[in-house]
């Protein structure tokens, strides 16, 4: 530890961390850099604007079981209000910075300057390789140390505009490239993104998280009406409910920018509505209608913005009646195929829509500063219910999650009172309704189909399955169709039990037809059954070659007879042919009390049209969905 | 699907088992009275012929 006085105003300053080469002055803030043994002052530094950070100097955490102190606070700002970095050193002597933004905290570590990047060649959105991971650029900026305190590695100028590029990496790897005022060879910072509980440090020793700022005027600046900001902290930009008034929030004051067209009917989620989704209890404090326009028409939707002290900001998507709740997401979490398809967690999505956003109408608070007339790069990615969503500006690019939701389950998370807006169309990541359903269907039918089978085969082995009458029948070439000559007698055979009949017959008529009439007949009761099969064959040649057609067996079943003595009489008709070489013959086959296998097959047909159907209502739905996709 | 799937196994079984077949061309008739019987009691009936073009 180096102790000494400030060079500027003579108060006590320390260094307790070795590699801290500049410390500021908590009295006049005066940047003083140790020289050897010698302290100097480097001029002076703005001092730390209270923000909602739960964090501060001299606290002790453990990140991996390696213990650190946070030794150093650093604000930088942009223009649209600062952020905090947290400067720690570990017990083990390594250091990094703490940062934070929108209630995230990223640990990084110091890798070294990265050579061949330039600052001109990373545009938010692509893709880069560096220290042998995949990363995604989300974000493009610069900004200044405007204000710090406690111990720093180097000195800092709140003259110097310095560039940094921020990427993800799967598993909430995270990279920092620091170009400083150069264009080129950037301090390559790599880290993780850690949930506060994860940083290890207790309870005791953070500041206490709600901690609001005080504006000194919480009333809108054009027309007096009261505002009350409902996350003030995070709040950069708040549009007055009243009279539309867009303001600028910062350190702590409200500042007139323009007036704003307000919303023509009011909100669905009316501003500082409370609701439960996800677990968690969200405020609405912000709404945004966006817009693209597709082929010369506009297709509006409303975007509602939450927050929730922990778990930060997340939206509410109403488009044509259908809601769709979206929470920020890590660009390196997904893998892209930009206008293909995004894979996020196993799941493939397939890209629906991209178009050009652009903010219309704004009301509420926003922790960015919101213009409208803002345009960003949609890309829309969905696998019902689910969608990854990709906005791209200049400078920024952001991933969302999204999940739809039912009307219902919105209008009961916030309590409204008025009836949600009729859904029209199909949303892009609406559920298909009928394929929740097609794999009971699916199920059911493989279960019933596989009952049809055992039961076919147990109906089929229970039968008698009787051949009662085989013959072979001639006709003599002298025979008349259709009269007593061509007509033939069975010997009688007896049916044991009622039962259905099943009748083949086969011949082998040459360049003719042959038509059997069968008359089974009852010899008790007289009763006959009449029945008539056709067979035929026909051979021959014409300019495409030779051709056959032919019929040479026939089979039909009978409806049930009673048991009894039966004979079959067969009556042949045929073309009468004076010259008929040699005589016809046909074989004729009774099977008593056998399956019809034409049951089986229809009620196989009737199982699978359930399946076909839900496939078909399925596929249609999808239909109507794609049809509106533009890629 | 759950109940369908199990009407039709109801209808297959009743219609297989009745043996009743709608579909096919037969006709019902009775031989007259006056028919005589041949060799084996075989009731030698030459009318009634429907068949044929």
């Amino acid at each position: 530890m180096t102790q000494g006085k400030c060079p500027s105003c003579g108060a006590m300053v320390e260094f307790t961390a070795g590699s801290a080469q500049v410390v500021v002055c908590g009295y006049c803030q005066t940047v003083v850099a140790r020289k050897g043994l010698d302290f100097e002052s480097h001029g002076k530094i703005g001092s730390i604007v209270p923000t909602d950070s739960p964090l501060q100097l001299r606290a002790e955490g453990r990140y991996r079981k390696a213990a650190y102190t946070i030794v150093g606070h650093l604000q930088k700002d942009h223009g649209a209000g600062p952020w905090d970095e947290w400067y720690v050193e570990f017990a083990d002597g390594r250091t990094g910075w703490l940062s934070e933004s929108e209630g995230a905290f990223h640990l990084m570590f110091d890798m070294g300057p990265e050579e061949g990047v330039a600052l001109e060649d990373l545009h938010p959105g692509e893709r880069l390789h560096l220290r042998d991971r995949a990363w995604v650029i989300e974000e493009r900026g610069h900004g200044r140390v405007v204000a710090a305190a406690g111990q720093l590695p180097s000195d800092v100028d709140p003259t110097q505009d310095a560039w940094y590029v921020d990427a993800t990496g799967p598993k909430g790897a995270f990279l920092t490239l620091d170009f400083g005022t150069r264009g080129h060879s950037p301090e390559a910072f790599v880290g993780e993104a850690l949930k506060l509980e994860q940083l290890g440090i207790p309870a005791g020793q953070l500041r206490p998280r709600v901690r609001k700022v005080e504006l000194q005027q919480a009333r809108c600046t054009q027309c007096n009406g009261n505002l009350e900001l409902r996350a003030p902290d995070k709040t950069l930009r708040v549009a007055c409910p009243y009279c539309g008034a867009l303001l600028d929030a910062r350190q702590g004051k409200l500042s007139f920018l323009r007036m704003l067209q307000k919303p023509s009917r009011p909100l669905i989620i009316p501003l500082g509505t409370k609701g439960k989704l996800d677990g968690a209890e969200w405020i609405c404090i912000g709404y945004l209608e966006r817009s693209c326009t597709v082929e010369g028409v506009r297709y509006p939707w409303e975007e509602f913005l939450l927050y929730n002290a922990s778990r930060g900001f997340v939206w509410l998507m109403n488009s044509n009646g259908h809601w769709v709740f979206l929470k920020p997401l890590p660009a390196g979490d997904v893998s892209l195929s930009p206008d293909v398809a995004a894979f996020y967690e196993h799941r493939r999505y397939r890209c629906f829509q991209h178009v050009t956003a652009v903010t219309d109408k704004v009301l509420g608070e926003f922790y960015w500063t919101v213009r409208v007339g803002e345009r960003a790069e949609a890309s829309e990615y969905v696998a019902a219910p689910y969608s990854v969503n990709v906005d791209a500006t200049d400078d920024e690019v952001s991933y969302t999650h999204g999940e739809y939701l039912e009307p219902e389950v919105v209008k009961e998370a916030f309590g409204l009172q008025e009836p949600m807006p009729q859904r029209e169309g199909i949303a892009p990541s609406q559920p298909n309704p009928h394929q929740s359903g097609l794999r009971s269907v699916f199920v059911w039918t493989g279960l019933w189909i596989l009952a049809l089978f055992v039961l076919a085969a147990v109906l089929s082995l229970t039968a008698a399955k009787t051949v009662v009458l085989e013959e072979a029948v001639v006709i003599p070439p002298d025979a008349t169709p259709g009269t007593p000559g061509a007509m033939h007698f069975s010997e009688p055979f007896e049916l044991p039990k009622r039962g259905n009949m099943r009748v083949e017959i086969s011949g082998t008529p040459f360049n003719e037809w042959l038509g059997i009439q069968g008359d089974l007949v009852n010899q008790d009761t007289n009763d006959v059954v009449l029945f008539y099969e056709e067979l035929s064959y026909y051979r021959g040649n014409d300019g495409d070659g030779e051709w056959t057609e032919s019929n040479m067996s026939a089979s039909t079943y009978l409806s049930p007879v009673p048991a009894g003595k039966y004979a079959l009489r067969t009556t042949a008709s045929f073309a009468a042919n004076p010259v008929r070489p040699r005589p016809m013959t046909y074989r004729v086959k009774l099977i008593h009390d056998t399956p019809n296998s034409s049951w089986f097959c229809f009620a196989l047909g009737l199982m699978v049209v359930g399946p076909v159907v839900a496939l078909y209502r399925s596929h249609s739905f999808e239909t109507r969905r794609w049809a509106e996709s533009n890629v | 699907m759950k109940w369908f799937g199990g009407l039709v196994l109801l209808g297959y079984a009743a219609l297989t088992i009745s043996g009743w077949s709608p579909f096919t061309k037969e006709e019902r008739d009775k031989v007259p009275g006056n028919v005589r019987r041949g060799p084996g009691g075989v009731l030698l009936w030459t009318g009634g012929y429907m068949g044929g073009k």
